[in-house]
């Protein structure tokens, strides 16, 4: 396997840098969110890719975040078709924000078996990002390492006071 | 690690566990080691983050090659200098050591600007996350 090279990227709307394989495309949706999309695209023109959204808590305080994450695997496995759970983590960026990352398997009707990374970010009580990774299952040994790197790279900015 | 941002340098960088930020004017940013709570000293371990000038189209290599001549000073010893990548950007990074302490400094052309990177400390002990911590900037326009 080839040795990926990387790339810095920030998105100033969001106030976000981190890093992606270079040559990934990118691909601005609003001043909410955007995308990065591996190229070239898999069998069936498939592309794995990870969104960044940018929302605010429903509450004040880290307290909330944890009752949120605690509830987000229910939620997600009573939401979804043929859903497995794969494993679930907590860490925290070198800025501060508190990660909660879920890595789950879906099957949905009519589309292909993938592999997803759903992580939140919650920088405070005012700024929380929704960061969601999907790749072919096929793909999941390859793609996950890499939507792991990119989580872990991301760096929170502070806005302009 | 700790990462920092400073709009006035445009550097985003990832320092060791400690690292405070102590301050900033319109072209440079300063951090300094706080692990021990103590008064910051001359013996404090600190990180500055310049902006030089900008630089013409084309020099970058002559004039991170000029600082970087700088840093080896005739009244430092020098260690170590060595070229390298800072986000995708040419650096050049001199070790050496003045009046008991150690400088890591480097000098980079951060897509047209000349920067200038210098970490000092009482002892050799940091000059691995000095290194891991100028290989964790990014560069960042906002």
């Amino acid at each position: 396997m080839s040795e990926v090279k990387w790339t810095s990227l920030v998105n100033a709307d969001l106030l976000l840098s981190l890093r992606v394989p270079l040559g990934w495309e990118v691909q601005v949706v609003d001043e909410l969110r955007f995308r990065v999309f591996r190229d070239p695209a898999d069998a069936g023109d498939y592309q794995a890719s990870v969104g960044f959204v940018l929302g605010e808590p429903e509450e004040p305080g880290a307290d909330w975040f944890r009752r949120f994450c605690r509830a987000v695997p229910d939620e997600l496995a009573s939401s979804a078709e043929e859903y497995e759970l794969i494993d679930t983590e907590e860490f925290v960026l070198s800025t501060g924000a508190k990660v909660f990352a879920v890595r789950a398997r879906q099957h949905a009707t009519g589309a292909p078996a993938t592999s997803q990374s759903l992580a939140y970010v919650w920088a405070n009580s005012y700024r929380m990002y929704v960061v969601d990774a999907s790749t072919l299952r096929e793909h999941e040994r390859r793609d996950f390492p890499l939507f792991d790197q990119i989580l872990r790279s991301i760096r929170v900015l502070p806005p302009r006071t | 690690m700790i990462a920092f941002y400073s709009y006035a340098t445009g550097v985003s960088i990832e320092l060791p566990v400690g690292f405070e930020f102590n301050g900033e004017d319109e072209v440079c940013a300063t951090y300094v080691d706080r692990a021990d709570d103590g008064p910051v000293t001359a013996a404090t371990p600190v990180v500055r983050i310049r902006v030089v000038g900008e630089i013409e189209d084309g020099g970058g290599r002559d004039v991170v090659r000029d600082l970087a001549d700088g840093f080896a000073a005739a009244d430092h010893q020098t260690l170590s200098r060595r070229d390298r990548e800072i986000d995708e950007c040419h650096a050049v990074t001199v070790v050496s050591e003045q009046a008991g302490r150690v400088l890591h400094q480097t000098a980079v052309d951060a897509d047209g600007r000349l920067l200038s990177i210098i970490a000092a400390a009482p002892s050799q002990d940091l000059l691995p996350s000095f290194d891991a911590a100028i290989d964790s900037i990014r560069f960042i326009a906002l």
